[in-house]
Order: C-alpha cells, then sequence, then structure tokens
C-alpha cells in the first residue's frame, strides 16, 4: 500500500478513549479500511463523515464526469464516441457502450493504419479522471517498448462513453492482431483515478469474457502507470507469440 | 505455476553442523487483474537432520571432504538430492566463519546445487536468522513486545532484538558452551574469548588442568556465572563491567530500551537447569553455562522458556527465513542465474536530477574494479510512481554511464530499487543498450551499501527473483555500523 | 386466465403470463435494458391489473423458463407442497395479497401457505404490493435458522461482520474483525470476500477467522465467501468452517456460469454437515442480486425481481442459515437510482420472506449510481422495520476490496438502538461480558478493538 493511500485514510483516525493507541495505529497499517474512526453514540465522528464524504464525492464525480474535450487532442488522440448519447446512457446502457455507428466506424478505419499487431487505444469507461492521470505515462511507455520489439502498433485514439466490449468492434474493423483497451475502472473511495488494460488476442463479436488478459488497478497509488506498461509490453510480446490470451494463456502455463 | 519450493538450510558452526529441509509455500498476492506479486505464506520444516560435530582437520581448518558427506547422508535420509531443492542457504557461523579454508567449504556445497546460495555474512545475520528461527520473531509479533533472542552456539551468542517482530538491534559475543573444551577429564583447549574474560576476571584456568578436581570445578562454575552476567549485561539487563567490551565480536546493543522477554536458543538452551550427572558429556562447559543462565536472576525474569526452536534456530533461520522475493515485475535478459555475492553500492536517484544518477553509476562502477569486482547490484530506494519521461532521462543517464564504461555491452548491469519501477526501468535501460547486454532490475528489495545479495532462479512465472540479501541493514532501515 | 384489460380507454393486451409479470414490474433499469419492462407508467399499471386476476394456479402453470430445461424450475416445482398447492391454486394473486396483509393472517399461516407457491407467484404478489405494504407484511413473518447460534428470533437485528482486505491479509483481515466486533457487529457471521479465489487462501482467511472466534468464545459463525468448489476443497485439505457460501441465479444457464449446479449444492451441504465446525442443521449461506441473470444472458425474457425469486427457490431447497440481496452491486445497469434501490431492497427481502428464508440484504451501491451512503441508511432503516434479518457492518460502510459502499459498523449499532433491536441472544451476552453492549446499546468498551488485545494479540495474526 502507498504511502498516499495510507495518509488519506488515516487522516480520520481517532485515538480518544482508546485504550492501546499504538496497537490502534498498527491496526490501521495493515489495512486500508476505515478503521479507528471513533464514535458519537452510534455515529460516525465529524472528521470521519467528512472524509468519507468528500471521499466518495470523488469517486461520484469521476464517475459522472467527462473527458475534457482537449484532453485527448494533448495526447494527439482523434475521438470517437460509441452510439451512447449521454453519460447516463452509457451508464444504463453497457450494450450500447461497445458499438459505433457507421459514421464513428469510417472515421476509425480512415484514420488508423490498417492490420497493426497492436491496436491500442483508451476510453472513459467509468473514470474519466483516469485518461489524464494516466495514460501520458502509460501509452507512451508501452508503444516505445512495443516498437523496439519490432512490433506495428496502430493509431492510437480516444472512445467516449467506451465498454470494453468496444474491443470486439475495434478488432475486426481494423483487423489488429491484438487489441488492447485503457479503460477506466469503476471508482473505488480510495482510488478515483484508476485504469485497467484489457487485452484480447483476435477479439471477435462472439468472443467468451475471459478471453481478455487483464491489467486491473493502475494508478499511482497501485501499480505505478510506467511499470504496469512495462508488464502490460511483456503480456502484449507474449500474447501475439502464443495467440491467445485470458484465461487459455493462463491454463496454458499450468 | 510452482506453488511450493523446497529449501534446504545448512549451518556449519563451531561446534556442530546441521541440515534442515523445508517447504516454502508461494502464493500470489492480489486478485483479478492485479499485478503479479507473491509472498512466501507458510514455512513448513519437514526434515530435521542430526545433529553433527563439526569436522575439522588436525590444522583445524574445516574437514571439506566430511562436511561433503555428512550433507549426502543427510540428503540420502531425507530421500532428497539436491537437485530437488530450489533454494537453500549454506551458513557458516561462529567460530568456524574465521577458520582459513571456510569460504571454500562454502563455495564447495554451493557446487552440489546450483541453485544454493552460499552466505558466510557474518554475526549480525547470524542473530537475525537465528532470532527469526528460534520464534523469538513471532512471539514479539504476537505479543508486540521487544523480545530478545539469545542464541547460544559452541563459540558465539547471537543476540537479536525484536521490536514488534521488526530486527531493532543485534549484537555477538565471543562466548559459548564450547569455550573450553575437555577431553579426558581434563582441560584441552580454551578459545581466545574466553580466555579473555579468564584474564579480565582473574579466573585461573588452563589447558591440562583436571576437570575432576573440586577447584577446578569450582572456577568453571565461576567462569559460567560470569558469562551469564555478561550475557544479561549484553541484553541490556545489568549495568556493563569492563569484561564484557573484551568479548564483542562485533558490536553491541546500542539501543536504549530493555527487552520485555528473553528467548534462548542454540545448544545451551537445552541445558538450562540443574547441572546433570556427567556436566561434561558433551566435552565442553555448555551444561555449567546452562545452569549459570537458569541462576541468573536478572535473566531467569524475563526468561519465556517456550522458545520454539533451541539447538536449529539458526539452521531453520537459513532454511526458512534467508529468502526474500522481488516485486513481481522485473525485468531481465541474458543474465546466467543465480548471481552470487554481489556488492551492493547504493545510489541516490532522483527524478529532477537524472545526470546525477548517471555520474553516480560511472564512479561506482570505477570503485568496484578498485576493489577487485566484476559486477555489482546498483541500489536506490527509487521513485513512486516515476513519470515516464522521468523513467527515459534516468535509463538514458544511467545508460550513458554504462556504454562509457562498458562499451561493448559485455558486462553484467544489476539494479535493485524499493519502489516498483523495476520492470519500467529495466525496459528503458535495455533500450539504450547494445544488444544482449546482461541486465537484471528488479524492485521490492531493500538493500545497503556493504550488504551482498544472490539471485536465484527466477520463479513464478519466470517473473520473481529470489533473493538473499546478506544484510547489515536493520529492518528500521538504520544501518549496522562496525 | 384474462391477458388484457382496457384502462382509461386504451386496451392492453399481454401475450404470456412472463410478459405480465415483468411489465407490472417497478421500474428498472435492468428490465428496460433487457427490454422487459413496462413501456409506460400505464401499461405497468394495466399489468398489474391483468396480474391481479390471474390465480396461484396460472402462475406455476406458466414458469418463466421451461421444467424441461431448467433445474431452477425443476426444484421450485417439485419442492411444492402439492396439498397445499391444491388448496390455493384457485386464489388470485389480488387476494392472495390481501390475505398476507389481513391482521388474522399469522406469520405460521403465511409460511404454511408459503410452501405452496411457486417463485412465480411470489414475485406476482409483491409486484401487487407498495413499498409499505412490503415493510407491513414483512415485519409480522417470522423465520428461524440454526446454525451454531440461532438468527431470526423476535426482536433481533443480527448482522454479518465483512472485513474485507485488498489482498485477503490476514494481519488486515484481522483488524477490521475485531474493530468489527468492538461495535457489536459479526452474530450473524464473520465473512469475508477473498480477493484470491484459491484453496490456499481460503484456508488462512479460515484460519484467521477461527483463531479470533476461538480465543474470543465468540458465539457466532464463520465463512470465506470464495467459490463453493474452493471452499470444498479446502475442507478437503482439512480446513474448517461453519458456513459454506455460494451465489445463486434464477436460470439452469445462470447457475452454469457461475459453477453452480444441484448436485454441488447438495454435495457440498452434505460436505459442511459432516467436517464443517458448525452444530447445525442450516450451513449453507447464499448471495443473489436483482440482475445477475440478465448480466450472463441467462433471464429468458423474465424480469429481473421474477428471477430475483426463483434464486429464492433454488435457495430454500438447501434450507440455508443466511440469504441475503447484494441490492446494488450490480450496478446501476440494473438498479439505476435510489428509489429503484429502495424498492428492490425491499421487494427481495419480502420475497425472501416469502419463500421461508432467512433473508438479510447487502444494502449497497456502487459508485457509477446516482445514489449516496444517504440512500443507503434510509433504506436500512426500512427494511430493520420489514423484518430483515441481517445487515453487512463494513468499516464506514467502505469496502476496500470489493470496491462499493454498504452498511457500516455504526450503522447496525443505530439501526438496533433506534428500533429497539438488539444482537442474537448468546452473542448479546457476549458483548455484555465485555462491555461492548450495555442497556440496549453501545457500552463503555465499543468502538476500542485494543481491548482485545488485554491478554496480548490474537496468535500470529495481528
Amino acid at each position: 500500500m502507498s504511502d498516499d493511500k495510507l495518509e488519506r485514510t488515516e487522516r480520520a483516525l481517532d485515538f480518544s478513549g482508546i485504550q492501546a493507541p499504538e496497537e490502534l495505529l498498527r491496526m490501521k497499517r495493515a489495512t486500508p479500511a476505515r478503521i479507528g474512526i471513533g464514535h458519537v453514540g452510534a455515529r460516525y465522528k465529524t472528521a470521519a463523515a467528512l472524509r468519507f464524504g468528500a471521499d466518495h464525492a470523488a469517486a461520484n464525480d469521476a464517475a459522472f464526469s467527462e473527458v475534457p474535450e482537449d484532453i485527448p487532442a494533448r495526447l494527439g488522440f482523434f475521438s470517437v464516441q460509441t452510439l451512447c448519447r449521454d453519460k447516463a446512457e452509457m451508464i444504463t446502457r453497457p450494450d450500447l457502450g461497445r458499438y459505433f455507428d457507421e459514421e464513428q466506424k469510417a472515421r476509425i478505419l480512415s484514420s488508423c493504419r490498417y492490420a497493426p499487431d497492436v491496436q491500442i487505444y483508451c476510453g472513459d469507461g467509468l473514470c474519466a479522471p483516469s485518461i489524464a492521470a494516466n495514460i501520458p505515462d502509460l501509452y507512451p511507455a508501452i508503444r516505445d517498448e512495443l516498437v523496439f520489439r519490432g512490433i506495428s502498433v496502430g493509431t492510437p485514439f480516444f472512445v467516449r462513453y467506451c465498454r470494453v466490449n468496444t474491443a470486439r468492434v475495434i478488432g475486426p474493423l481494423l483487423n489488429a492482431e491484438v487489441v488492447c483497451v485503457l479503460i477506466g475502472e469503476r471508482p473505488g473511495l480510495l482510488t478515483s483515478e484508476s485504469m485497467s488494460a484489457y487485452i484480447a488476442y483476435r477479439p471477435h463479436p462472439d468472443m467468451q469474457e475471459n478471453a481478455y488478459t487483464v491489467v486491473s488497478n493502475i494508478s499511482r497509488f497501485g501499480t505505478p502507470p510506467v511499470e504496469a506498461a512495462a508488464y502490460i509490453a511483456s503480456l502484449i510480446g507474449e500474447i501475439l507469440e502464443k495467440k491467445k490470451s485470458g484465461l487459455s494463456l493462463k491454463q496454458n502455463e499450468e | 505455476m510452482k506453488d511450493v519450493l523446497m529449501s534446504a538450510g545448512i549451518d556449519i558452526g563451531t561446534t556442530t553442523t546441521q541440515v534442515i529441509f523445508s517447504r516454502l509455500t508461494i502464493a500470489e498476492k492480489g486478485g483479478f487483474g492485479a499485478a503479479p506479486g507473491y509472498a512466501v505464506t507458510r514455512r513448513d520444516v519437514f526434515y530435521r537432520g542430526r545433529v553433527h560435530f563439526t569436522p575439522l582437520l588436525p590444522d583445524d581448518s574445516i574437514d571439506k571432504e566430511e562436511v561433503a558427506r555428512i550433507l549426502s547422508e543427510e540428503f540420502e535420509s531425507a530421500g532428497l538430492r539436491p537437485d530437488d531443492m530450489d533454494t537453500g542457504a549454506v551458513i557458516i557461523t561462529g567460530e568456524t566463519l574465521k577458520r582459513a579454508n571456510a569460504k571454500e567449504v562454502a563455495e564447495s556445497i554451493a557446487a552440489l546445487s546450483g541453485r544454493f546460495v552460499v552466505t558466510t555474512a557474518g554475526p549480525h545475520l547470524e542473530s537475525v536468522l537465528a532470532g527469526k528461527g528460534s520464534g523469538a520473531a513471532e512471539l514479539s509479533t504476537r505479543t508486540g513486545k521487544l523480545v530478545a533472542n539469545v542464541d547460544i552456539g559452541g563459540g558465539t551468542s547471537n543476540l537479536c532484538f525484536f521490536d514488534d517482530g521488526a530486527v531493532l538491534d543485534t549484537a555477538c559475543l565471543d562466548l559459548g558452551g564450547r569455550g573450553i573444551r575437555i577431553e579426558n577429564h581434563k582441560i584441552a583447549q580454551i578459545f581466545p574469548g574466553t580466555k579473555r574474560i579468564l584474564e579480565a576476571e582473574s579466573i585461573r584456568l588452563s589447558v591440562g588442568d583436571s576437570a575432576d578436581l573440586p577447584s577446578v570445578r569450582e572456577r568453571i562454575e565461576n567462569l559460567a556465572d560470569v558469562m551469564a552476567r555478561l550475557l544479561a549485561e549484553a541484553l541490556l539487563l545489568l549495568p556493563e563491567s569492563p569484561t564484557l567490551r573484551k568479548v564483542v565480536t562485533n558490536r553491541l546493543i546500542t539501543c536504549d530500551r530493555i527487552p520485555e522477554i528473553v528467548t534462548l536458543s542454540g545448544g545451551v538452551a537445552d541445558l538450562l537447569g540443574n547441572l546433570p550427572e556427567d556436566p561434561f558429556r558433551y566435552g565442553d562447559i555448555g551444561a555449567f553455562l546452562g545452569a549459570s543462565i537458569a541462576r541468573n536472576g536478572a535473566i531467569r525474569e524475563r526468561l519465556n522458556r517456550n522458545t520454539k526452536e533451541t539447538l536449529r534456530a539458526t539452521v531453520i533461520g537459513a532454511g526458512n527465513e534467508s529468502l526474500t522475493l522481488s516485486g513481481g515485475t522485473v525485468f531481465y535478459q541474458e543474465i546466467a542465474f543465480p548471481l552470487r555475492d554481489l556488492p551492493v553500492v547504493t545510489l541516490p536517484m532522483d527524478g529532477a536530477n537524472p545526470e546525477a544518477y548517471g555520474e553516480a553509476i560511472g564512479r561506482a562502477w570505477e570503485r568496484i574494479r578498485e576493489d577487485g569486482e566484476t559486477t555489482a547490484a546498483f541500489a536506490s530506494e527509487g521513485l513512486s510512481a516515476p513519470t515516464y519521461e522521468e523513467i527515459c532521462r534516468l535509463a538514458d543517464a544511467a545508460a550513458k554511464a554504462a556504454r562509457q564504461k562498458d562499451p561493448s555491452g559485455s558486462q553484467t548491469w544489476v539494479f535493485v530499487f524499493a519502489t516498483d519501477m523495476g520492470k519500467a526501468f529495466g525496459q528503458a535501460f535495455r533500450r539504450r543498450m547494445p544488444p544482449k547486454t546482461s541486465i537484471l532490475a528488479m524492485d521490492s528489495v531493500r538493500c545497503g551499501d556493504e550488504d551482498r545479495i544472490d539471485c536465484g532462479d527466477p520463479i513464478g512465472r519466470g517473473d520473481v527473483i529470489p533473493v538473499v540479501v546478506k544484510t547489515l541493514l536493520f529492518d528500521n532501515g538504520e544501518r549496522e555500523t562496525i | 386466465m384474462i391477458r388484457r384489460t382496457t384502462l382509461l380507454g386504451h386496451t392492453y393486451t399481454f401475450g404470456s403470463v412472463k410478459e405480465i409479470l415483468a411489465k407490472a414490474s417497478e421500474r428498472k433499469s435492468g428490465d428496460q435494458l433487457a427490454g422487459v419492462g413496462a413501456e409506460s407508467d400505464l401499461e405497468r399499471a394495466a399489468a398489474k391489473i391483468v396480474l391481479s386476476d390471474l390465480t396461484v394456479g396460472d402462475l406455476r402453470e406458466n414458469p418463466s423458463v421451461p421444467y424441461e430445461t431448467d433445474f431452477v424450475t425443476r426444484i421450485i416445482q417439485d419442492d411444492l407442497d402439492k396439498d397445499v398447492y391444491e388448496a390455493i391454486r384457485r386464489q388470485t394473486i389480488a387476494e392472495l395479497r390481501e390475505w398476507i396483509l389481513a391482521p388474522e393472517t399469522s406469520s405460521e399461516m403465511i409460511l404454511r401457505v408459503s410452501r405452496g407457491l411457486t417463485s412465480e407467484a411470489i414475485s406476482a404478489v409483491s409486484k401487487l404490493m407498495g413499498n409499505l405494504d412490503l415493510i407491513y407484511a414483512g415485519k409480522k413473518m417470522r423465520i428461524t435458522a440454526t446454525c451454531n447460534t440461532t438468527i431470526g428470533e423476535p426482536g433481533v437485528l443480527a448482522s454479518r461482520l465483512q472485513p474485507n482486505h485488498p489482498t485477503d491479509d490476514p494481519t488486515g483481515i484481522a483488524a477490521s474483525l475485531l474493530e468489527g466486533l468492538s461495535y457489536g457487529v459479526g452474530d450473524a457471521v464473520l465473512g469475508v470476500n477473498p480477493a484470491i479465489d484459491t484453496v490456499d487462501s481460503t484456508l488462512a482467511v479460515w484460519q484467521a477467522l477461527n483463531e479470533i472466534k476461538d480465543r474470543y468464545e465468540i458465539p457466532t459463525q464463520t465463512c470465506v465467501l470464495s467459490h463453493i468448489t474452493t471452499q470444498m476443497n479446502a475442507v478437503l485439505k482439512g480446513g474448517k468452517a461453519d458456513l459454506c457460501f455460494q451465489s445463486l441465479a434464477g436460470s439452469q444457464k445462470a447457475c452454469e456460469a457461475f459453477g453452480v449446479t444441484p448436485d454441488l449444492l447438495a454435495e457440498a451441504k452434505d460436505l459442511f454437515l459432516r467436517e464443517g465446525s458448525a452444530k447445525g442443521p442450516n450451513v449453507m449461506y447464499f448471495e443473489t442480486g436483482q440482475g445477475s441473470e440478465l448480466s450472463s444472458s441467462a433471464h429468458y425474457d423474465a424480469d429481473q425481481v421474477t428471477m430475483e425469486c426463483r434464486c429464492y427457490g433454488l435457495a430454500r431447497h438447501y434450507q440455508p442459515f443466511l440469504v441475503n440481496t447484494v441490492v446494488g452491486f450490480m450496478g446501476p445497469e440494473y438498479v439505476y437510482d435510489a428509489k429503484q434501490l429502495t424498492r428492490a431492497g425491499l421487494e427481495d427481502v419480502f420475497n425472501g420472506h416469502l419463500h421461508g428464508l432467512p433473508m438479510g440484504c447487502d444494502v449497497c451501491y456502487t459508485n457509477h449510481m446516482p445514489t449516496d451512503q444517504n440512500d443507503a441508511e434510509a433504506l436500512a432503516v426500512l427494511l430493520a422495520d420489514a423484518g430483515c434479518h441481517y445487515f453487512m457492518g463494513v468499516p464506514q460502510g467502505d469496502d476496500v476490496m470489493l470496491m462499493y459502499q454498504s452498511t457500516g459498523f455504526h450503522d447496525i449499532a443505530a439501526l438496533r438502538e433506534i428500533t429497539g433491536k438488539r444482537p442474537i441472544r448468546e452473542f448479546e451476552d457476549w458483548l455484555t461480558r465485555r462491555g461492548i453492549w450495555e442497556d440496549g446499546r453501545l457500552g463503555r468498551n465499543a468502538g476500542d478493538p485494543t481491548r482485545f488485545f488485554d491478554d496480548g494479540r490474537p496468535g500470529g495474526t495481528i
């Protein structure tokens, strides 16, 4: 657990009436859970209640906010949008969040290198802030390592209102051998900027959910983006080599 | 992946040589989608060998052939072969460390299996391993108390203070149950440490004295009482006498905290209590020392007699506790594992000043060459969640220095970080070096200057390096001063 | 059977019982996603009217998934008490609703009739009930089950202590566990959702839980919520726990997505009765939640309340000690906002009770729902009065492994104090001895887990 995370949850520690404060601190250091926060009757102390409220606000904002228009451009990515018309629809209609209309598909097809070894793109998913927080370090680090290995990398882009299963459309559309979606994770109270990588070998509309190889908890509070990138690049190399991903890749080893 | 590692612990001590075999259970940390990471979750000793006397040749060097024979006997009796082992630590401890051929013997044992790591490191590590092997560390964790373990061997006594399970301090004294050797009812040998005690305390005992004489026996008891007192002094339970300084092997305890619980391990720990019928049965004064410790009030009032391991504490520590695992994302290429005995050089790392890191590598490289070493582990705390730009600039600086010193990329470059950045840095460094350069970059390992590290064959899916840090570092990050 | 009605000049015709059930359901995002919900509120009202005239027999004869192809349907149908069913099959759902609500109808009478009701019939009656109906009827149903202790006695509100940890670290689990105990939480079960679903991890967490339970002689149950086969293998490796857990779904296909078959459940129950550490006879613990069938495309165009009811129909076959609906965990795709969450929680608990199950509720929400802790707290108060058997106790309601919010340790204590309810008796006695619970509220030692260290830390774990 990173110090930042510890510090954030230790802020509401309350030692009043605690017989052995040093033991409480020791317990707290063993878990990011909100323990040792004291009580007034059967209710929370004000500090703990406010801390929780702030963390929940950050998580809720992360889930419901939009990626600002200029962020993808600044990353050098062009933007497309799924069939979802707005955030609320994206949240309630996972089915719409995996498809594109013809215009968007044409745009992807005309803007991107066709049939790359690997197509990498990013999507807001359930956490808009994860894009600006992680992509600047995550994407170039993956790309540089793949290019060094002689693996061709497709043109990156950003998908608004994106679900993981866009991969089932993007893979066949661009005829990519491997697709890697970098997507915002559903925020928790301690992680309002985490993202995951979903990687699939030749994804297609009828693929199994377990055919994705997943790297989750990418953020400065979890696996740092640069280290995750190095790991993802190795995984992509392995997936290309073995021509499979997800559960069957893992089972292969055992 | 393999989730159980077979580990051997081999301890060649002053008096005894012991072998244990254990199973270390390795489990993946983190849930679905988590980057790989592993931890040792169980340590089960499943074979405890006989206790052998350490074989010595007439010139007092270790009888290499006899040691080899003992080992093959133990392997056979356990139904194992050296190649069955995934890891193992051979440690040479106590007085034996001072034998002329100690290193040579260690290396010949290591040759039995490519996976053994060998350590001839000194008293600090021995104290730590004995303290962990005895169960004192666990007792400290469980109780939250300051627990001091004293491992009393033949030639030395190793102290280790555990605060809440963490190593707080260590010390070592030239004081042990075999401080005087008795043969045919006569004093056959007095070890140098014991001689210094005798002189300082004006106790007259000499080689050739008959141990059957009541006066000699009385003086031996007197000596044992002094030894027990010195242990109590070293434990900070009694005020320090001038004699204590005369038996310090490396250092005394410097923390100013008094242990709440004392545990004893080593052979003498089994001899607490009244003197047996034949106190010289083991040919030494261990039984007298045990009786004196049991009588010593200062020790007695804090003594926890339920030590989990006594005689085998050190060897179990070696087999069970010497291994640490690197973080689950590492980078290596062209490395012939195991890497043994790499000297550690710590380098400062600052994301804002990457050039300084490169320069430090250059200087460190010069220095290790001057010391006659070919490879070193460059260790840094590392950056927490570095940017990609920082990684690139650090790798630029490191590669610039490395290419200057090693233009053809024929050397081995090892980087160790405490923070989670090993694979990122390793890949970035590799891209800037000639192809086929030997590189290992790993993280989640802490070590300090003057430590040495061994790196075993990668485990897991090839993404974790088993590491033994022959450390001078305490758990709180402070260093032993010598 | 009449499948049509005219409402305000508009005639609504429905194709099947399944469609009537779906369209009579209160609005849920999951039913909209599945395309089975009513298209307007008026259509919903019409469907309710049509549904009210259907009989218990109509519902039985029209299961949502065919008998021949679905083991859940078979279990529900085969478990039916034929005599009871025969006596009530001509009753309409409207009559059934009024009979349940009638003051002369006792808990015993309801539970007897329940044995003649299929899950579809139970789903139907809940669709004719308003929120207060669900609370009013739920309050009088009394269902007990016994493992080491007995849950469901009058005046008792129990709690599951859920000390999850992101990496299953036994020390971290123990820290949250002791904190929870110090607030009087944990009488239903000490239950951990593991981050790592392996036999070794299950064994390690069982050990951590059992150590504390044994050391402090806590009268309760232990459970690790790994997959049922993982737990069975852990038992075969010599591990012990009191309760055997599994998530259930309402169709064979959805169960199979969870890796569950009736044989497996029966085998697990048998194994835990034989080799587990509990006294029993109730040793199973099931979790459910509206929407899980749709998420594995195994809902057969039935609405999610009905599919949820079918989980209960399956669950009751195994006489569980605990069942709970993880009502807001599936996310806004299935249960969108506070209004839907409140409705789903009340429906599930009532429907579970009407199946004769000791029903708890994980009153929870994810961060991509437009809800917050206020909504969860309000629902918990309603459910406490609706006879809900137990709630989850999570440190300040924030689960750091599952990344969602539930009810907190403090909430359990507050709900007990507000409603005048108490912990399970033996557990209450234990709390009282430790000064954690006194005079119907938190006692002098409450909230201080370090009091457990008076005679040292529990072995090896903390």
